[in-house]
């Protein structure tokens, strides 16, 4: 995989308002509040789809950790009260909303020339709760969102 | 033209080196222009649908002779994909049911796998097929995501052999000499 594409995704990344105001990690894990991590996903060659005319269909596919503090306080049933987990985790959601509404807009990482852009999406609808710290000050939550980008590359092309 | 194979002893020939190019005049142009076919095809092959005649002689022998082909190639699928002046031309004749409009083709065939034999690849002389007076049919148009509209060429088998001196859409076709 040529590393530019990374930092690419990582720029196209960073224009998310939510992404760029906290601090964004490569393929290295910072456990502390409002801090996201970049971990590159390899994605089997198989599933790669040829076209008679030598494009080939690719996808690029990461996987970004979200931190956000955890509070022990237990939910009441009282107007006006939102859990404060609850909170963090609709900010987590943010991030997923933002990559679905590059989508609909078709605003998409910059590859290069020969990279026709397919679509972007997150492969869930939600964020997932990959873990819990309890262990660091404060506690922290880990959600998880796989994101996958899919694109023509027309790099082998004979015919241009 | 002599044939020789733009390939090493032993290499398979990738399907992209058999290249398939519609000359068509686009909609509110007076001039034509040549476009690739097969954008986002996973197969599609030449059909010659041949016409085969066999007897067998008193021996037990059989004779068989091909008496005609009717080559056709189809795209399925055939994504519609904005840029495509090509699939702008035929969803116009689609729209209107202009059958008559149907014709008048020049397809090329290019199998860049071969080469005339007296150059080498560097000097671009790919051999080429040129089908004059071809068809195309529309098959249907949807699908499930995305539309889909796949086609059939028809070729006439009004055919000129010759060379092309380069793969992009400005390529100069030329015909063998000898012929």
């Amino acid at each position: 995989m040529d590393s530019s594409k990374n930092q690419k995704m990582i720029d196209y990344l960073l224009t998310c308002d939510d992404i760029a105001s906290g601090s964004l990690f490569f393929n290295y894990a910072e456990e502390s509040e409002s801090a996201y991590s970049f971990l590159t996903v390899a994605d089997d060659k198989d599933l790669q789809k040829p076209y008679i005319d030598g494009s080939v269909m690719k996808r690029y596919t990461f996987q970004f950790i979200c931190y956000k503090p955890l509070s022990n306080n237990p939910l009441v049933n009282e107007a006006g009260f939102m859990d404060e987990n609850m909170q963090n985790l609709d900010e987590v959601q943010h991030i997923l909303d933002w990559v679905e509404e590059q989508e609909s807009i078709r605003n998409y990482p910059d590859f290069g020339n020969d990279i026709l852009p397919e679509r972007i999406y997150c492969m869930t609808d939600d964020p997932n709760l990959f873990a819990i710290d309890t262990e660091s000050d404060p506690a922290l939550a880990k959600y998880s969102v796989i994101i996958r980008f899919e694109y023509l590359d027309r790099t082998k092309m004979l015919f241009n | 033209m002599a044939l020789a194979y733009n390939l090493q002893t032993g290499q398979r020939a990738e399907r992209k080196t058999l290249i398939t190019v519609v000359e068509f005049t686009p909609l509110g142009s007076s001039s034509t222009t040549k476009e690739l076919l097969g954008t986002r095809t996973e197969d599609s092959s030449v059909e010659y649908n041949p016409d085969i005649e066999t007897t067998t002689d008193i021996l037990g022998n059989n004779y068989s002779d091909m008496t005609k082909t009717q080559p056709e190639q189809s795209f399925d699928p055939s994504p519609i994909v904005g840029g495509s002046q090509f699939q702008l031309w035929l969803n116009d004749k689609r729209r209107r049911n202009a059958l008559s409009e149907l014709s008048g083709l020049t397809v090329y065939i290019i199998t860049a796998f071969l080469t005339d034999g007296t150059a080498t690849t560097s000097d671009g002389k790919y051999a080429c097929e040129k089908h004059t007076d071809c068809s195309v049919t529309y098959d249907s148009i949807g699908g499930d995501t995305n539309v889909n509209m796949p086609f059939t060429i028809h070729f006439s088998n009004k055919i000129k052999t010759g060379t092309v001196d380069k793969l992009t859409a400005d390529f100069t076709f030329t015909e063998d000499s000898n012929i």
